[in-house]
């Protein structure tokens, strides 16, 4: 899903089959599907290797403050929060579970996932990953926006630094105004949780799942 | 009309956690959520800052969250303008539609520095910074934005189309 | 005149033939959104222009999220403010805490949101919905009062950057891993008011 802090007005894909199956059945109204022209005009057009890609992590206090998981160093963390609008759906909560499978969350690190609707949390429920994120020590909360903006849920004290998927790293943004918050997928921050720092899947030696 | 004040200076991306922490969101009073007007930011400038004072920052001023929570805390504070040299998008269409000012001027943050006694006509468009003695201009407003402006906000402006 | 997906919806939703970028137009707006800590102040407004009636009761969405179930007094009582509204109105997209769940999960989960659409929401990521092919984007709570009563809202036509990636995505990298990877490359101010377009 695309969620970002660029200063842009809107971000737009390209409706697919993939698109299809997912509106289909539940559309409340009649949709439509639009594309670009081929003649359309950019002010700029951007490329990227995808496959040059590894798990990011955004740093304090910018969203743009990225390091690939391989630069990041050694982060020690105390809180994992594992949710929100931009990664607290079904298939984010399958890829936490996946990691935090046989595992334990650090002594020092507070868990949190947070399933983004009932549907969700119901289904993952049904699927057996509450099971898995109970037996690693995380605390499982209903759909809020609250820790993602320092409301309540996982308010961050002076000094403490969190992992999350949330979106934003702004200073003070889940609580102390001198705690930190660093972003990243749920595979890093299950790890980081486990860990009780920063670090990826591999390092648990998790296998990931061939397509 | 022509106003005086301080100028208080900021720096690129002054955020809307740092204009208005997220945490009082649940206030929608301007008074109170002025008194935690970037606080996080410099709390300096929460104790210090006088009635008519004005904000001076660098690019991309008030990214972030959409909450109008901030350019409201900001107005209730007493500031009475911003001039930055660039504004985040829905933070600049905050502004005018609740009724900030809000002014772009790449020379005017260049030649102004925190504690500067500041006087700015936005009718012409013009800061004069008093203590260097330099005058600025700033960015024309666009013709719609200035519709808004005039009418006095987007609701005024949708009340005198005859939409409610 | 040759267009990009963003520019064909904003064009028939403002009932023109094409549409440049720059250009300011008045759209129709198709779903418009709003939560427990947004919205008190879009209705607050739309109570003191003197507005009797949302513009239509399936297009205006209400979802308490960001403050519960409540937080605190406070939350409890913006949250309170909102229902009752949704209630007076007779929201079809209400909402309460045990049906819903945070809000740009919840809009495509129901079908609320679909492609092609117009949505805008008084949360600065209501964009989210660009991953459906529709043209969503965050305004503040007067925008929001303003749509509520009229249904539309001006825009700027927004010039257009194309993103476009290739190759396989490495073990453990997901769509947050390409977006923070791509703001890290553009910096937080990099797309300057333009419209993002993603594309492999």
């Amino acid at each position: 899903m695309p969620q970002w802090s660029l200063r842009a007005k809107n971000g737009i894909f390209y409706p697919d089959d993939i698109t299809e199956q997912y509106v289909n059945g539940r559309a409340k109204r009649k949709y439509r599907f639009y594309e670009s022209d081929k003649g359309a005009q950019y002010k700029d057009i951007k490329e990227f290797d995808a496959s040059k890609i590894e798990p990011q992590v955004a740093f304090p206090h910018l969203p743009s403050n990225t390091k690939g998981i391989s630069d990041v160093g050694t982060v020690f963390v105390d809180q994992a929060v594992i949710g929100s609008c931009t990664n607290g759906r079904l298939d984010d909560l399958r890829t936490a579970a996946r990691v935090l499978k046989g595992h334990k969350t650090s002594s020092n690190v507070k868990l949190i996932i947070i399933p983004a609707t009932q549907m969700i949390y119901r289904q993952a429920m049904k699927e057996g990953l509450f099971d898995i994120f109970l037996d690693a020590g995380a605390v499982i909360s209903p759909p809020t926006c609250g820790p993602c903006l320092g409301g309540y849920m996982g308010v961050l004290a002076k000094g403490e630094k969190a992992i999350a998927t949330t979106n934003r790293n702004f200073v003070g943004r889940m609580g102390h105004p001198e705690s930190e918050v660093y972003l990243s997928n749920p595979a890093v921050a299950a790890a980081s949780a486990v860990l009780g720092r920063i670090g990826s899947p591999e390092e648990l030696g998790t296998i990931f799942p061939s397509p | 009309m022509k106003h005086k004040g301080r100028a208080w200076k900021f720096g690129a991306n002054i955020d809307t956690d740092a204009i208005i922490p997220a945490r009082y969101l649940n206030v929608t009073d301007p008074g109170e959520l002025a008194q935690h007007c970037m606080e996080n930011e410099n709390p300096q400038f929460l104790q210090e800052v006088r009635e008519g004072d004005m904000i001076v920052a660098e690019t991309n001023f008030g990214c972030g969250s959409s909450r109008e929570h901030a350019p409201i805390a900001i107005k209730a504070k007493g500031i009475f303008c911003v001039i930055a040299r660039s504004y985040a998008r829905i933070f600049y269409r905050n502004a005018f539609n609740m009724g900030l000012p809000i002014i772009e001027s790449n020379e005017a943050v260049d030649g102004i520095q925190d504690g500067h006694k500041l006087e700015v006509d936005l009718e012409k468009g013009e800061i004069k910074n008093e203590t260097t003695g330099q005058t600025f201009r700033a960015n024309p407003i666009p013709p719609f934005m200035q519709e808004l402006i005039d009418d006095g906000g987007l609701m005024a402006h949708i009340a005198k189309r005859g939409a409610v | 005149m040759e267009m990009t997906i963003t520019q064909k919806i904003l064009a028939d939703h403002a009932g023109l033939e094409e549409v440049h970028p720059g250009q300011l137009i008045n759209a129709k707006v198709d779903i418009a959104l709003g939560n427990d800590i947004t919205a008190p102040i879009s209705i607050e407004k739309f109570r003191e222009a003197g507005a009797k009636k949302v513009f239509d009761k399936d297009r205006l969405v209400l979802i308490p999220d960001h403050f519960a179930p409540n937080k605190d007094i406070k939350s409890a009582e913006n949250c309170k403010l909102m229902r009752e509204f949704a209630l007076e109105q007779e929201i079809t997209e209400y909402y309460e805490v045990g049906q819903a769940g945070i809000e740009h999960a919840l809009l495509p989960e129901q079908g609320i949101v679909v492609p092609g659409d117009l949505v805008v929401g008084a949360d600065s990521h209501t964009c989210t919905y660009g991953a459906l092919g529709a043209f969503s984007t965050g305004v503040g709570s007067t925008d929001l009062a303003a749509v509520m009563i009229t249904g539309e809202l001006w825009f700027k036509v927004p010039e257009t950057i194309k993103l476009v990636y290739s190759g396989r995505l490495n073990p453990w990298v997901g769509g947050k891993d390409i977006v923070l990877y791509t703001i890290g490359k553009m910096g937080v101010d990099g797309a300057l008011y333009a419209s993002m377009e993603f594309t492999s």
